[in-house]
Formats: C-alpha cells, sequence, structure tokens
C-alpha cells in the first residue's frame, strides 16, 4: 500500500547563518507531530543543520541567497525533508558525498556534513549543477 | 582539595586553570556553523597565548553540535597536538558521541560521555 501524506510544510529564508537554528529548530517543530523520541529528534535537527549549512557555506559562498526547507510527513511514520538552494551547485556529487572530503583548506571542517545526514537517515539523495543549485533530500522512519 | 581556578568568562565559552596546571574550556550552547567561529577565536587566543600541554574540552553545557562542532574541536586537536599537548573531552552528549565515532575521531583522544543527570534536554 502506498503510503499518504498527512501533513507538509514549506518555508524560504535567507542564507544567513543565523538561519542555521531557526531552520533545525522549525523541522523539529514540525516533525513533532509524529512523536519521535530523544535520538529521532536529534537525528532530524542535526541532518536539517547540515544540509542548511552547506547551502549557505558551499551553495551560496557568503552571498545572500535563497533556501527552501520542505518537509513532508506520513501516515507510515516517515518523514522527507528536502533542503534546496540556487547557489553554485557541486561539480562532483560522488566526491563530496565522501567522508572526510572537504573544500575547505583551513583544517576547520570535518568534511563529515554528507556522511552524518547519511548516517542519521534512511535515504539521502543529492542533485546537483553547478550554476544552477542542488537539492538535498532525506528520509527518515521513525519508530 | 579544592582547585583553587580564575575562571574567565566569554559567553559562550569560559577558561580556567586548575592549580596542577590543567586547561580546562567550557563550553555552552548550541556549537554550530553560525556559533563556533566566535568560540574558536577565544580558543585560540588562549592556546596560542599559554600552550597548555594537558588540555580539557568541558561539553556538558552544549545543547546541539554538529561537524561544524566536530571541525571546531578537530582543529583545536591539530593545534594542542601540534605543541606536544594533549586534549580530552568530557559532558559529550549521546548526539554528539554518535558524530565522534562516525568520525573515527573518538580514536584520536580521551572522549567521556556526559553522565544522566548533567544530561541537556532541548
Amino acid at each position: 500500500m502506498k503510503r499518504k501524506a498527512i501533513n507538509e510544510m514549506k518555508m524560504i529564508f535567507l542564507s544567513d547563518s543565523k538561519n542555521e537554528s531557526f531552520a533545525r529548530s522549525a523541522v523539529t517543530a514540525f516533525a513533532a507531530q509524529l512523536d519521535p523520541d530523544m535520538e529521532e529528534l536529534a537525528d532530524i535537527r542535526t541532518t536539517v543543520s547540515e544540509a542548511v549549512t552547506n547551502s549557505i557555506l558551499h551553495g551560496y559562498r557568503g552571498t545572500s541567497g535563497k533556501i527552501t526547507v520542505e518537509v513532508k510527513l506520513f501516515d507510515d511514520r516517515s518523514l522527507r525533508i528536502r533542503v534546496s538552494d540556487r547557489g553554485c551547485g557541486i561539480e562532483d556529487v560522488e566526491q563530496a558525498m565522501q567522508p572526510l572530503f572537504t573544500t575547505d583548506k583551513s583544517g576547520e571542517r570535518g568534511g563529515m556534513g554528507f556522511a552524518i545526514m547519511k548516517s542519521f537517515s534512511d535515504s539521502l539523495s543529492v542533485k546537483s549543477k553547478p550554476g544552477v543549485g542542488t537539492v538535498v533530500t532525506v528520509t527518515k522512519r521513525l519508530k | 582539595m579544592e582547585e583553587k581556578e580564575t575562571v574567565l568568562n566569554y559567553g559562550r565559552v569560559s577558561y580556567a586553570v586548575g592549580e596542577d596546571g590543567e586547561a580546562r574550556f567550557l563550553l555552552n550552547g548550541e556549537l554550530d556553523h553560525h556559533s563556533v567561529k566566535e568560540i574558536r577565536e577565544v580558543m585560540d587566543g588562549k592556546l596560542t597565548d599559554y600552550r597548555p600541554m594537558s588540555v580539557t574540552f568541558d561539553l556538558s553545557g552544549v545543547s546541539f553540535t554538529d561537524s561544524a562542532g566536530l571541525g571546531l574541536i578537530l582543529g583545536r586537536y591539530t593545534k594542542i597536538s601540534g605543541y606536544g599537548g594533549a586534549l580530552r573531552l568530557v559532558g559529550v552528549s549521546e548526539e554528539f558521541m554518535k558524530i565522534l565515532k562516525l568520525s573515527g575521531a573518538d580514536r584520536l583522544f580521551p572522549v567521556e560521555a556526559r553522565s544522566e543527570k548533567r544530561r541537556i534536554r532541548v
């Protein structure tokens, strides 16, 4: 039987690093409708933070742009989170998704963003086109 | 024996040196890409000025950490081990422990989990 969407939300905000905290709080507040446990909630919070930080840091690289976050809740206790930007895009998605890969030369970034998103969710998809933008979609099924 | 400490407060991070010479950074709040910039500046100032050989990062007041928090710690670890010092982490939340293990950072320095009663619920 096909799962049915029971609720959804969409928000658009600027690529200001102050919005990292806002985005993860808003998504976890919305996802709370599915009554996740503390660990699931923490996983969702971290995943959103990683995806939004990627858009701000790598997609827009300090320039101002818009980030869209869409969340859909399903009747099988799963949720889908989509974070999209119209930033510079990723040249090589496969390479970017390798744990410890980072374009940062300062040694301040561990290159763990995608590895964390993958580990903390049930599926992760990254679609990106240089010059056009990036769409990151994660799904998570709750217990 | 009670240690005499001078605690210097810098908002999200405070710094204290015990009588035994151990430097302790107490971190508070959320460690994300937005907040780590300010914390990093304070920490690097102290590490550069005093080069403490034994350093503890106490994360028991931290309510959220993502890969930016991991980057903050790995960057400071590189700096401390670079001059021959040793780092340990205490007060680590269950969530951050998962990130430390995933990255393998828990094998670089001693990591102590947060005790139940000190756990921060968000």
